[in-house]
């Protein structure tokens, strides 16, 4: 009984000692910051000189600040501008590049060379392409007899060009993983759907979608999350403008803390920003728990 | 031989003793052009010569929109720079923090240097407080730059370009198919605001007011709103300007590429612009900015109005010894032979009168009449208030000037959101 004990014990020891580095790592770069931040919120702070605590003004004036709402809801526009658009193009590259045709490697690294490019980079990229005397883009609408288009100097097209830019950015690491999903699918399902006549569209609704599923959520909640902490292609591209019509959550942050020194009421609104992640986490937690309970 | 031996020793164990009482300072700057960091390299060089005790390691901290993010790590970090060149406007913000070393105090403990040569508007906006918290570097001010030849083709005679409305029929003749008479700064940055400014002092209007000794925007007066007016006639009414980039007014692409007559910018293109007559043939040069004139501005009073602009050094607290020493380049920095070289190569304005009258550089006035328009405008030059709120004023005024050019709004009202939301943010602590 003693000896059991101990041996418990050792395997805690055990345990920790092998979670540490884990550990450690998150707690410095995670935690830390994490807990730090939510102080932070409470304070009247220019980020250099003393802090001042005022409860919770900085979440009280920050429902009140048009301007963060109107954040908001230009995160939400991007969000959906780019996540299911991105992942329809994404699902549509995985199942053209999935069946054996030639120069698949070479398509497949086509489409995924813009994810290893750095976002600033690719912006910038973006800026030229779109360039509104110049830009590549506007001289073929041209050619083919269209108006140019004020891609990056208009309010009307600037959210436009970065869901574009991102879209095209992101959809080559989101047909990675539904080339992982479509190989987890048995052929032995389509080979039995082809034996009972099915068609191609028939089996993709019936087998692919179904059974995909699970790889779609995954990828839908990321690209969510990801999206709400988008920050560097707008950085590149837009510096949240014009009118602000692309400042989006992370820019707003960043725009108050170092631009404004108001790094207090930064801290309120980047804590905002983690509670609508972490509802979107519990939300993917909670579907994909109930999807195993089905399956 | 013993003694010989002990002497080595000695010697070799104290060289790095004195040699460690060199005191090695830290110099942040964002001088963009290639010349004038070689210009600064020979004067720090020339410094630490006569100042063999102190050496200055200048870095470089690129864009400027990224500077204030630096900084604020760097003092989190307990790192900061010793020395650090930067827009005056960001004064009062430091002084806040504490982690600033008040100028005046080092003036007041420094009986030999002569605080009245350098130009009192210089050190007005060095102010926090009605005390001196930083010292100014090198200054410049804001002028029309124009095309001649377009100028020519067209009739016009630059000498009589006075008035806005002088500036509305000029830009209306010089616009053709494909080019614009002027540009208008269009974005919600400081380039845009501070310009805008200009146009707001010369239709007699103010920025800020003091009214109990606290100070209330008065920009949404009926100058603001003809200032305002003005931009957006230039361009949706008469068509005779296009916007600039967003938040690139600055950039004078546009100019060297000859697809715009007219523009506002600074004398530190000049290098740049003397580049392009090279190679280019660009024939330009630069006017006076105009007064609003009798049909802006009702008891016209013909004020000419340029902003100034420039850097100043900001000296971080460390110990007595390097502020001390961050005191002694601060001096060399601001005395006349710093100045005259600094101004003869880098085409900004000397901060002191000494240098301005010197032979040496009126005699480069004579041979750049271009500089001279700056170093003359200098008399009409207002500044921007280094109240600690004024970025923030800045950056709400910038949004809304926006808002105006993209007609979201009407001038008033986007002068108006601006002022109360400047008015909240100038009154917080008030009645504390």
């Amino acid at each position: 009984m003693v000896k059991q004990k101990s041996r418990y014990l050792s395997d805690r020891t055990a345990a920790w000692f092998y979670l540490a580095p884990a550990l450690i790592l998150l707690s410095i770069f995670v935690l830390y910051p994490t807990v730090k931040l939510f102080l932070t919120g409470f304070y009247e702070w220019d980020g250099m000189g003393d802090k001042t605590y005022i409860g919770l003004t900085n979440y009280r004036f920050l429902l009140q600040d048009s301007e963060f709402w109107y954040t908001v809801k230009n995160s939400f526009i991007f969000i959906l501008g780019t996540v299911p658009t991105g992942m329809a193009l994404a699902l549509v590259l995985a199942l053209l590049l999935q069946k054996k045709i030639r120069g698949r490697g070479l398509f497949r690294t086509l489409f995924f060379s813009p994810v290893v490019t750095s976002l600033v980079a690719a912006g910038l990229i973006w800026v030229w392409l779109l360039n509104y005397d110049y830009g590549i883009i506007n001289r073929l609408l041209m050619q083919l007899g269209f108006e140019k288009i004020p891609w990056l100097v208009s309010d009307q097209y600037a959210m436009l060009s970065v869901i574009m830019m991102t879209i095209w950015k992101d959809a080559g690491y989101n047909m990675i993983l539904f080339l992982a999903g479509l190989s987890t699918i048995s052929s032995t399902y389509y080979e039995a759907a082809r034996i009972d006549g099915a068609s191609t569209w028939q089996s993709f609704w019936s087998i692919t979608w179904p059974l995909l599923m699970p790889t779609t959520i995954f990828i839908m909640v990321v690209r969510i999350i990801f999206s709400f902490r988008t920050f560097e292609q707008i950085y590149a591209m837009t510096k949240g403008g014009p009118t602000g019509s692309t400042t989006v959550f992370v820019y707003y942050i960043y725009e108050k803390a170092f631009q404004g020194f108001e790094v207090g009421y930064a801290s309120a609104a980047a804590m905002v920003l983690l509670v609508l992640v972490l509802f979107f986490t519990g939300l993917q937690f909670a579907v994909t728990r109930k999807m195993r309970r089905v399956t | 031989m013993r003694r010989v031996f002990f002497s080595m020793i000695t010697f070799l164990i104290g060289a790095p003793l004195l040699a460690a009482e060199v005191i090695e300072l830290t110099f942040w700057h964002g001088i963009e052009s290639p010349d004038s960091v070689r210009v600064l390299e020979d004067k720090i060089t020339l410094f630490e010569k006569q100042h063999p005790d102190i050496r200055i390691r200048a870095q470089n901290y690129g864009a400027a929109d990224q500077v204030s993010a630096k900084i604020m790590i760097a003092v989190a970090g307990r790192r900061p720079p010793d020395l650090m060149w930067w827009a005056p406007a960001f004064t009062g913000r430091m002084a806040k923090t504490g982690k600033i070393v008040k100028i005046g105090d080092l003036i007041a403990r420094d009986p030999d240097f002569d605080a009245t040569d350098i130009y009192q508007g210089l050190w007005d906006v060095s102010r926090y407080q009605g005390e001196i918290w930083t010292v100014p570097f090198d200054a410049n001010n804001l002028a029309l730059y124009y095309n001649k030849d377009h100028f020519a083709a067209a009739g016009i005679n630059p000498d009589e370009l006075n008035t806005w409305s002088d500036l509305l029929r000029a830009a209306e003749k010089l616009t053709t198919d494909n080019r614009y008479g002027f540009q208008i700064p269009m974005g919600n940055n400081e380039w845009t605001v501070w310009v805008w400014q200009t146009f707001l002092w010369q239709a007699d209007g103010e920025f800020l007011t003091k009214e109990n000794n606290w100070p209330a925007p008065a920009f949404d007066s009926a100058a603001g709103q003809a200032a305002l007016n003005y931009w957006m006639d230039f361009v949706h009414k008469y068509h005779a300007a296009n916007f600039s980039e967003p938040d690139a007014g600055y950039k004078t692409d546009d100019f060297v590429a000859e697809r715009i007559s007219m523009m506002i910018n600074g004398p530190w293109n000049y290098g740049a612009l003397k580049q392009a007559a090279a190679e280019t043939g660009l024939n330009y040069g630069a006017l006076f900015l105009p007064s609003a004139g009798p049909d802006y501005a009702p008891q016209d009073s013909g004020r000419r109005a340029t902003n100034i602009g420039g850097e100043n050094l900001f000296v971080f607290k460390s110990n007595p010894a390097r502020e001390q020493a961050a005191w002694e380049f601060a001096k060399f920095v601001m005395s006349p032979a710093f100045q005259v070289d600094w101004a003869l190569r880098t085409g900004y304005l000397p901060v002191c009168r000494s240098a301005q009258q010197s032979p040496q550089y009126q005699q480069f006035l004579a041979e750049n009449p271009f500089i001279k328009v700056f170093a003359d405008q200098m008399q009409y030059g207002h500044a921007r208030p280094s109240i600690p709120q004024y970025r923030k004023i800045s950056r709400l005024l910038g949004k809304q000037i926006e808002r105006a050019l993209y007609r979201k709004k009407s001038a008033a009202d986007a002068l108006n959101d601006a002022a109360a939301s400047s008015t909240r943010i100038l009154n917080k602590g008030r009645y504390r």
